[in-house]
């Protein structure tokens, strides 16, 4: 953990609660929760981008939330020629999980029927940290079997790979990737007079975290509408509609929002480091209010849950000022 | 970190002069720790005698950035340099002789020269040959070059004499120049990459050796694996090889082997 996530949440209170806005939209004094996930990255190549694209597309989707996914993971960026392993056009994904055993079994089953079923394309780790072996997730090691005793591997520069024939020629696969620790749940919400501001607020915010490494925004479009609380008045979910922020519940449940507020998206980040997850959140809150405050957009606050949920808080008066 | 440098002293005139010199008891994991004076002390092979290592080559040594030895000089008569090495870096500026790399397990070993024969095969009674690492040849190499290699990464920029890769059991092995006799003989699996084919195609065509039957039919191949090799001269040879249509075969067929033999369509393997 460093130093910037142990900030209490009381800390000098007076300078916490001093009024800040940002181009007309009010900055609220308080803090997006985040808590700790195991993480990875890896990269597809392809011959040509649409294929890379096209695994990309399929190992990320059904990747949003680990609520009911298992697994949050998107496109990091696009890589060119002379950044990926191989030399061909390539695609960087980061994944995150709540535990070691659900990152590796996610990433070994969507490289699995994702990226070893797309034409062209090759897998490899996209990070390079030294971790024990128990520490890291099997790629080409589980996949390989499905060469049937006719896989080749290759160690090259103490990295190995595996070489698995396929019906377009071979499937290429590093052994396996490391796993290290993120941080997951970093959020900000984008408070807005109608829908229509509040989407076009969200699409600034996420254009501008776009290019930001180490950092994804795993829901549709980086954005979601269905913000959570946790638990349900039915036993069974462990999450339901987070009513504080629903404009047509205003009135009914104890409502966040004020007059003129009828429509509020979110943005959901998870990163490898604070830092990273921080300056998302500085970026895209700024490009919002710069894009969006004199059209509509009213005011930016965050989720918590009081912190008590993850260790990691980021306090909006903080990376903003 | 530490450079050695050995020099070959001078040879010229002198009758008495060794004809063969069996180096291989020059390895970088005995000399890390030890003094100059204890290096020049190692019993060195010279024509079936033991002779102190000073007297054959001058020492130097220097820090250096990572441990390497540089040996220097007249060495085509010098057998075994780089023999069961295992880390850091081993050049041989000049010619060795045999068995140079014999064994090798790790580590780098460049021969701005030529090399002999079994280069990367076992070493001594040993049964496998080079485990890891990569040796980089600037020459040609002799005979039996990879000879049941295991591991590890063989380029040779100049050709390679006959039964090159002879039963091979896994590993890379990149070659710039013409092949001889009996490539691929007994190979069970690993890679045989070819910039000039010429002869291989000319043997399998004319059944030298059982040399058709040896080889599955070449098919056309992408080997989009060689992106993954950064190594200067490995990039070198295969840009020859990546101008023109790709082929593969598999080898040896006579032993069940699945190695690979990877090589490009020319001209001249079009007409022989």
């Amino acid at each position: 953990m460093n130093d910037e996530s142990k900030h209490p949440d009381t800390d000098n209170e007076a300078e916490a609660n001093r009024p800040l806005e940002i181009n007309g939209v009010r900055i609220e004094a308080t803090f997006a929760e985040a808590f700790d996930m195991k993480a990875t990255r890896v990269i597809i190549t392809a011959m040509d981008e649409i294929w890379a694209e096209h695994a990309a597309s399929a190992m990320s989707g059904f990747g949003t939330s680990v609520i009911d996914c298992k697994l949050e993971i998107d496109i990091e960026r696009r890589l060119l020629p002379s950044e990926t392993p191989d030399g061909r056009p390539g695609i960087a994904l980061l994944a995150f999980a709540m535990s070691g055993g659900d990152l590796e079994k996610q990433i070994t089953r969507r490289a699995g029927q994702c990226v070893l079923t797309c034409p062209t394309t090759a897998l490899f780790a996209g990070l390079t940290d030294e971790v024990p072996r128990d520490k890291r997730i099997a790629l080409g090691k589980t996949l390989r079997f499905f060469g049937d005793g006719n896989q080749i591997s290759k160690v090259i520069d103490g990295t190995r790979f595996w070489r698995i024939p396929v019906m377009d020629g071979e499937f290429i696969c590093q052994h396996d990737a490391p796993r290290v620790s993120g941080i997951g749940g970093g959020n900000f919400l984008l408070v807005a007079r109608d829908l229509h501001a509040a989407s076009r607020a969200a699409r600034a915010a996420i254009g501008a975290i776009d290019p930001i490494p180490d950092v994804i925004t795993p829901f549709p479009g980086g954005v979601t509408r269905s913000g959570s609380k946790v638990g349900s008045k039915y036993k069974s979910l462990i999450a339901s509609t987070n009513d504080a922020y629903c404009p047509t519940l205003r009135g009914i449940t104890d409502s966040q929002l004020g007059d003129g507020e009828n429509a509020v998206l979110e943005v959901v980040l998870d990163g490898l480091s604070y830092d990273a997850i921080a300056e998302a959140m500085r970026t895209g809150i700024r490009a919002a209010c710069s894009s969006c405050g004199e059209h509509g957009l009213v005011a930016v606050t965050a989720g918590n849950y009081g912190g008590k949920l993850g260790r990691h808080h980021f306090h909006l008066h903080e990376i903003l000022s | 970190m530490t450079r050695w440098h050995l020099q070959r002293r001078g040879t010229d005139g002198n009758d008495s002069a060794p004809v063969s010199i069996d180096a291989s008891n020059i390895r970088l994991s005995w000399m890390t720790g030890k003094s100059a004076a204890q290096i020049n002390e190692l019993p060195v092979g010279a024509d079936g005698r033991s002779v102190r290592l000073g007297d054959l080559f001058e020492l130097t040594m220097d820090d250096s950035p990572t441990d390497r030895i540089v040996v220097e000089g007249e060495l085509d008569h010098v057998h075994g340099l780089a023999a069961m090495h295992d880390r850091g870096d081993f050049e041989i500026i000049g010619s060795a002789g045999h068995y140079a790399a014999c064994g090798m397990t790790g580590g780098r070993v460049c021969v701005r020269g030529d090399a002999g024969d079994y280069v990367a095969a076992p070493c001594g009674a040993r049964r496998s040959g080079m485990s890891g690492g990569v040796i980089e040849i600037h020459g040609g190499v002799g005979n039996y070059a990879g000879h049941r290699m295991r591991r590890g990464t063989l380029m040779v920029r100049g050709s390679a004499g006959s039964m090159l890769g002879g039963s091979m059991v896994a590993g890379t092995i990149c070659v710039g120049g013409a092949t001889g006799n009996g490539l691929a003989v007994g190979m069970k699996r690993g890679s045989v990459i070819l910039a000039d084919a010429a002869n291989v195609v000319r043997q399998a065509d004319q059944d030298e050796d059982g040399a058709k039957r040896r080889y599955s039919s070449p098919i056309r191949f992408d080997p989009a694996f060689f992106g993954l090799y950064h190594e200067p001269m490995f990039q070198e040879i295969t840009q020859m090889l990546l101008r023109l249509p790709v082929f593969r075969t598999r080898a040896d067929r006579h032993v069940g082997g699945l190695g690979e033999v990877i090589f490009a369509a020319t001209a001249e393997t079009a007409v022989s």
